[in-house]
């Protein structure tokens, strides 16, 4: 189908091309960020499982340099359009965007940003990347040490002198298929990066992550709401809707009293945090009916946190975020008049099966051995 | 309120029981077959909520049964009573603290000792429990958590294989994400209060895979042959498509380093990492994606060591460890075998005997043949011909017996060979070199006879029975096609019609074969009757059979080009030189290629009115035309015309004695024989491709195929399968959507991202049964929908495909028959998708089929199109288009005759009213948006119309929402919004049950909801109708159950036989459950 069939395809992955971002992702932080405002006030920051680079990219534009990426970035021009046409130019309020400009910006003091992933990075001007493995305890010195070069790593100390505002984490595994493994794998990669979030985040701080929303979900923001006051699940119009995909914003970082983060015995699967009894009330709610501004009527059919085989699930509430008039995700675009393809900012990285994919390329399109058995 | 019936879902874990039990886990259920007649013993929840991962099977007592799922443990045994039925039978529920990787009973000399059970967890971790423990019966209070007394590292593993040395030491190898290996073991103490002591040393700990280590396989016990130095093996296979073999002999081997802080983790560490690495002893590649598992299943009849590896391919592929001199190893692929469809082998069984079953993502269970694994072809030529082998070469040929062909040469002899045993055919000279089949022969059988002809002269048969050859008749030119078929239905009486064709005739020759006694005594047929047939321009014949409808006979021509004539055949032979006309002609049965094979299925009954006419093209499909007589003439009609799963040469369709179908053909180098019933392949065998001379005689477990390669005769024989199928699978992709038609057939429709459709009829006895497979959709199915009952089902797709097809649901043989009627004339015209549509019948005329069909059909570029198709003629018409946004609509559905006759939602959370303009008859406008959910609806449904006019349309949200809105004539519409109704995904929505009262009362529903959250929940809706609005809308949940389908995709309602109400969920898999 063509060079563009992909731009037509994912009008994200052609806008990331055009605006220079490594990768499509970069829109999602951005529209996390006009919904939850997580970069107000935001100078020191963690970024995990940060290659190819580009929420770190984001984090550079707007807190180091001081631009300001607004939602224009990402608008439907020909939605816009549609919407004037149809509305004869008295746009409802929440499509009033692109119209107004967006916040005005300017470069800030003392921004740290720490990048880490297990892949090298290319590098971004004013960010500290970091290869090393978020599982890892050896990370934490690592990262300490990245954040604040007069940290002493002979110190047995493995919390933050200055603690971050945000840490964020965009990891995900290679799915394997199996969906119940590909939700633990990505679990656990949920559970490193917040392990070593409570090691460095500052009370009252942030922590958005990449989550699978698929079975036993509900135990993950549980567990996530015994040290964030708010716990809300969100997806960007810029990830797709069939996708699993969905990030968790979690605002207002309460550590629990008495409690030391560590990644010698991290918390995870194996070792999970207590819920007290006013949290169990939390996390439950009454039934009752609600006429929203809009008219339409919620109805909270009311829960009890449940508990199964002594875990406890807890639904946190959703919110989209990127408004109506961002591009979907999942739609065929028209291409603009005039459109040319470009080149991916940066190459994908080689997957462990080059050699394999080398090898069969030299034996014809197969690794040689074609003529046993059925004929696959 | 809900509760589970019957599911086909991934099989996750297998093994091998007492004799002839097999076990799997299948979602949250344990399930014992009986291996020799597949029958489902005894089926058993192990886990509520959790997929069982795991089984293994007590060795000394072959009914205690331990399995795991996530961090869960049950032990459960499978008893048999004195009527020799199973049941299972659980104890306690046990957790840990991790995620179970593997798991190992240890051995011990007596029976009587305590077994221990050692599992390793994804963090290394080990836990360590002894059976005794695991038998107790459910606590009341709740699960006991088994802590682990290794306790493992941060870094994540993919694999582990636990083995145990003694029955105090295990040894442990382990597959990290990152492509390394740890080989450890741990000496245990059991310090008889139920906890155990544990001494761990690190043995290897290396860089194994450029790849995640996906599968990892110890053995201490067996060596490769030629070197009884190599005391243990590891096998290890990878995300980078290697399977490699490690010499892992020295576990005195330690690095005192290694048990010091924790090593650096992560992608090319290897640098600065100290490694202690055994040797790989081989390495090789097979598998075109990623491999999962890696097995040691015994050695070769060479005595060398077997190796088999399953894959993300979905294939099983055999290896054998080679020595290529002094402790150097070459892994060779010995066997390639696909069981599954689609991708993904998720479980792997090995027995001592040397069998293997594997399990895989279809739902499938295969049980593997290694004594099936089919010997090198035998080169047939060399040693029959002997010393004529330079001056004679086999020619043309057709079985004549089980295992006889009958066969002329080169030279112009005819011989007849018996091939039953693979090492020593003999051959039968039955005559010496006739001068006009020398150099051009043809050879065409039935059992018992084989008729030859060839450039001139005589056309004659041969007599198995009495070995004798005849001339029956004469020709004067070359003989073109020679065809035979029984002319006596019962087949009893050894008469034959006898088709010729000459080379360059418009007409072809009809003999009737008689018994007649020869002057040797003995009863044989010979020529009786001659009629001409005439043959329409073009038409060369390449296939024949006689059929009898209602005491009339006919004979039916196949030609090169996909045309099939008719010909009655009962009036007397006319006037010499007087050829006769056909009947009828139906032209591109096979679209313009050759049709290769015909055959008639009476159902037995010769005096019925209707018959099926079976067809086989090098279009690579099989047809299937119904034919009745009536008034005295034939009408015919296409029932069934589907692509089979190879070809395009498909060559023959064979009737069995059971009544079921074989059909075989071509696959690039492969010829394949199929199974139509089980649509499975029994036989595949490498031959060099299509254009050959072959024959093929079926049997019960395969056949016997003869083939000519580069001048040479070769013979293949195969007698059992190669493998079996337990339980057979279904989609090899996940499932997209479904729909089950509402008449009492209730034909189950599934479209899968495996770009199939497959049709499935559900009973409480046979459960769910595929009977046929759809493939011709080039993408993902998006959406599927019958119409007129199971006469129509229509299909969409991405590249704009979209598809008409008529069913027939009672077609002998088949049982439902499939027919591609038409497809949209944009399919395949863009790379747009069809994401959802709406079909609604617009002319009905009483008694015959609807005529047309009014199509809504909405784009993933936001456009919606409204399209008529004529059944009569196959012809579309576009009758009006229009556009909403920019965001791509997802589902459509038509309000009847209302102002805003079109409802659509989309990705953005809206639904849509829309009305086709007066004026403007071409385009269709959208009246009014109303915002629903917060981004893509997913699912939608609506009520029949309330008493007010007004509809009910539940959506289902991506925002985990469950929104009905009640849409009122007027286009007025109003929302209740149920937020967190489940924790993922809403994707399915059914009506369950209603309770409408009249124009004042209220209406109740039971709606069901299944996400992807793998929960299906049932809410009770309120409705009274008088209120304004929602106003009088409420909304109560009164069940919640999980469903081992992932990915859910949706759900339909259905019947069940003793007439309650059920809901079929689909995703990765299906599940049928009952709602109470």
């Amino acid at each position: 189908m063509g060079k563009s069939s992909k731009d037509k395809r994912d009008a994200y992955y052609r806008l990331a091309k055009e605006q220079g971002w490594r990768a499509r992702s970069a829109f999602k932080l951005l529209q996390l960020d006009e919904e939850f405002n997580l970069f107000g006030d935001v100078t020191r920051v963690v970024d995990l499982c940060a290659a190819p680079g580009s929420w770190s990219q984001v984090l550079s534009r707007i807190l180091i340099q001081g631009q300001t990426v607004g939602r224009a970035a990402w608008e439907d021009k020909r939605y816009q359009e549609l919407r004037r046409l149809r509305e004869a130019g008295s746009l409802p309020e929440e499509y009033r965007s692109g119209l107004c400009a967006p916040p005005s910006s300017k470069p800030r003091k003392d921004v740290k940003i720490v990048a880490i992933d297990l892949q090298p990075m290319s590098p971004l001007e004013g960010i500290t990347c970091l290869k090393a493995d978020i599982t890892h305890p050896s990370t934490i010195p690592l990262l300490l040490k990245a954040l604040d070069p007069s940290y002493d790593p002979m110190s047995t100390s493995i919390e933050a002198s200055h603690p971050v505002d945000l840490v964020l984490s965009d990891g995900a595994p290679d799915v394997t298929g199996l969906h119940d493994l590909d939700i633990y794998v990505q679990s656990q990669l949920l559970w490193a990066a917040l392990n070593l979030a409570l090691c460095v985040l500052k009370p009252g701080g942030k922590f958005v992550a990449k989550i699978f929303r698929g079975k036993d979900v509900d135990l993950l923001y549980a567990q996530l709401k015994v040290v964030f006051e708010g716990v809300t699940v969100s997806k960007p119009r810029s990830s797709r809707a069939s996708s699993v995909e969905a990030f968790i914003v979690c605002t207002d970082f309460r550590p629990p009293r008495c409690f030391r983060a560590s990644l010698d015995s991290p918390l995870g699967a194996r070792n999970t945090l207590q819920q007290n009894g006013d949290k169990d009330l939390a996390l439950s709610t009454e039934r009752s009916r609600i006429t929203r501004d809009d008219g339409i009527i919620e109805l909270i059919v009311g829960s009890e946190p449940q508990h199964t085989d002594g875990d406890i699930r807890w639904i946190a509430p959703f919110l989209a975020c990127g408004d109506l008039s961002s591009f979907d995700a999942d739609a065929s675009h028209k291409l603009p008049e005039g459109h040319v393809s470009l080149d991916p900012v940066q190459p994908p990285t080689a997957p462990p099966y080059k050699t394999a994919l080398e090898e069969r390329k030299k034996m014809g399109g197969a690794y040689g051995k074609t003529k046993l058995g059925t004929g696959i | 309120m809900l509760e589970h019936v019957e599911q086909l879902v991934p099989v996750t874990a297998l093994a091998f029981c007492s004799d002839d039990v097999i076990i799997s886990g299948e979602g949250q259920y344990v399930r014992a077959y009986d291996a020799r007649t597949r029958e489902l013993l005894a089926s058993i929840t192990v886990f509520d909520n959790t997929a069982v991962h795991g089984l293994i099977v007590d060795e000394h007592q072959g009914s205690t049964i331990v399995a795991w799922g996530g961090s869960l443990i049950r032990e459960i045994s499978l008893i048999q009573d004195e009527g020799a039925s199973h049941a299972f039978k659980a104890f306690a529920l046990r957790t840990t603290t991790d995620w179970i990787l593997d798991g190992a009973l240890s051995s011990s000399s007596d029976e009587t000792s305590v077994r221990t059970l050692a599992m390793v967890t994804a963090h290394n971790a080990l836990v360590v429990v002894s059976l005794e423990d695991l038998s107790h019966l459910e606590d009341a209070k709740g699960p006991s958590k088994i802590l682990p007394i290794v306790p493992g590292s941060n870094c994540i593993l993919y694999t582990a294989h636990i083995h145990w040395l003694s029955s105090s030491q295990c040894l442990v190898a382990s597959g990290t994400a990152f492509g390394d290996v740890i080989v450890w073991s741990t000496v245990l103490s059991d310090k008889h209060d139920g906890t155990f002591a544990a001494t761990t040393q690190i043995h290897y700990t290396f860089s194994a895979h450029e790849g995640s280590v996906f599968g990892v396989q110890l053995s201490s016990t067996i060596a490769p042959q030629s070197n009884p130095e190599v005391r243990g093996l590891l096998a290890t296979c990878s995300d980078d498509r290697t399977v490699r073999i490690w010499d892992i002999s020295d576990l005195a081997a330690e690095d005192p380093t290694l048990l010091g802080p924790q090593r650096e983790t992560g992608f090319g560490s290897k640098a600065t990492m100290e490694e202690h690495a055994p040797r790989c002893l081989a390495k090789a590649m097979g598998h075109i994606s990623r491999i999962w598992h890696v097995r040691f299943t015994g050695f070769d009849p060479a005595d060398r060591l077997q190796i088999t590896s399953f894959g993300e391919d979905a294939s099983t592929i055999t290896w054998i460890l080679k020595s290529s001199g002094s402790a150097v190893y070459d892994l060779e692929q010995t066997n390639v075998q696909r069981a599954h469809a689609g991708k993904h082998i998720w479980s792997v069984a090995t027995a001592e005997d040397g069998r293997i079953a594997t399990g895989g993502a279809d739902g499938a269970i295969a049980i593997y043949n290694s004594a099936a694994i089919m010997a090198p072809p035998t080169e047939l030529s060399e040693p029959l011909l002997g010393s004529w082998k330079s001056a004679d070469k086999f020619k043309a040929y057709g079985f004549i017996s089980e295992s006889t062909i009958a066969c002329t040469t080169e030279q112009g002899k005819v011989v007849a060979i018996d091939l039953q045993h693979d090492d020593s055919s003999r051959i039968n000279e039955l005559s010496s070199c006739m001068p006009n089949l020398r150099g051009y022969s043809l050879v065409t059988t039935l059992p018992g006879y084989a008729w030859l002809a060839g450039a001139s002269g005589g056309i004659y048969m041969y007599a198995h029975e009495h070995e004798r050859l005849f001339q029956v008749c004469t020709s004067t030119q070359k003989t073109a096609g020679l065809f035979v078929d029984y002319l006596d239905f019962s087949k009893a009486r050894n008469e034959f019609g006898l088709l010729v064709t000459s080379v360059g005739s418009t007409t072809t020759r009809l003999l009737k074969l008689v018994p007649h006694m020869q002057s040797s005594i003995n009863l044989v047929p010979t020529a009786q009757l001659e009629r001409s047939l005439k043959l329409d321009p073009g038409f060369v014949v390449t296939s024949y059979t006689l059929t009898r409808l209602g005491g009339r006979n006919s004979a039916v021509l196949g030609s090169r080009d996909g045309r099939i004539a008719i010909y009655g055949i009962d009036t007397a032979s006319e006037m010499a030189g007087t050829a006769q006309t056909s009947l009828l002609v139906l032209l591109d049965v096979h679209a313009k290629e050759a049709v290769t094979s015909l055959l008639w299925d009476s159902a037995g009954l010769t005096r019925d009115l209707t018959g099926f006419l079976h067809s086989t093209g090098r279009d690579g499909k099989h047809a299937i035309h119904r034919i009745t007589l009536a008034e005295d003439t034939l009408q015919t009609d296409l029932v069934h015309q589907l692509s089979l799963p190879f070809g395009p040469n498909i060559e023959h369709i064979s009737l069995r004695k059971d009544k079921t179908f074989m059909i075989w053909g071509f696959r690039s180098k492969h010829f394949v024989a199929y199974d139509v019933h089980a649509q499975r392949e029994v036989m595949v065998v490498e031959c060099g491709g299509a254009h050959r001379n072959f024959a093929f005689q079926p049997s019960e477990g395969g056949g016997i195929f003869v083939w000519t390669k580069a001048s040479n005769l070769y013979r293949q024989s195969q007698n059992q399968a190669l493998f079996g199928l337990l339980r057979s699978g279904g989609h090899g992709r996940e499932i997209k959507s479904v729909a089950i038609s509402s008449t009492p057939s209730q034909i189950i429709a599934t479209g899968a991202e495996d770009t199939n459709i497959k049709l499935w009829q559900y009973n409480d006895y046979t459960g769910l049964r595929c009977s046929q497979t759809l493939r011709k959709h080039n993408t993902g199915i998006q959406h599927l929908q019958w119409a007129c009952g199971d006469h129509y089902l229509f299909s969409s797709g991405g590249f704009e495909e979209f598809f008409v097809w008529r069913i027939t649901a009672d077609v002998a043989g088949i049982g439902i028959g499939v027919v591609c009627e038409s497809s949209h004339p944009r399919s395949g015209t863009s790379d747009l998708r069809i994401m959802s549509f709406d079909v609604q019948h617009a002319t009905v005329v009483e008694g015959r089929e609807p005529e047309t069909f009014a199509i809504s059909m909405v784009y993933s570029d936001s456009t919606l199109q409204l399209w008529r198709y004529m059944t009569t003629d196959r012809s579309w018409k576009l009758c009006a288009s229009g556009d909403y946004l920019t965001a791509c609509l997802t589902q459509a559905t038509s309000l009847g005759k209302t102002s805003n006759p079109f409802l659509t939602a989309s990705m953005d959370g809206h639904i849509t009213l829309w009305s086709q303009a007066e004026h403007d008859g071409d385009t269709v406008a959208w009246t009014q948006r109303h915002r629903v959910h917060q981004n893509a609806i997913l699912s939608l449904m609506k009520t029949p119309t309330l008493a007010d006019g007004s509809v009910l349309v539940l959506t289902g949200g991506d925002d985990n929402a469950l929104g009905i809105s009640r849409v009122t004539p007027s286009g007025r519409v109003r929302t209740l919004l149920v937020p967190r109704a489940h924790a993922a995904a809403v994707t399915g929505l059914g009506f369950v049950g209603t309770d409408a009262e009249g124009v004042s009362g209220s209406g109740k529903w039971r709606v069901v909801s299944a996400s992807v959250d793998q929960r299906v929940k049932v809410w009770d809706v309120d409705v009274d109708w008088q209120r304004e609005g929602v106003e009088g809308v409420d909304v109560r949940l009164v069940g919640d159950v999980h469903t081992a389908v992932a990915d859910v995709s949706g759900l339909e309602t259905m019947g069940l036989r003793d007439g309650g109400l059920g809901v079929l969920v689909v995703g990765v898999g299906m599940d049928v459950l009952r709602v109470g």
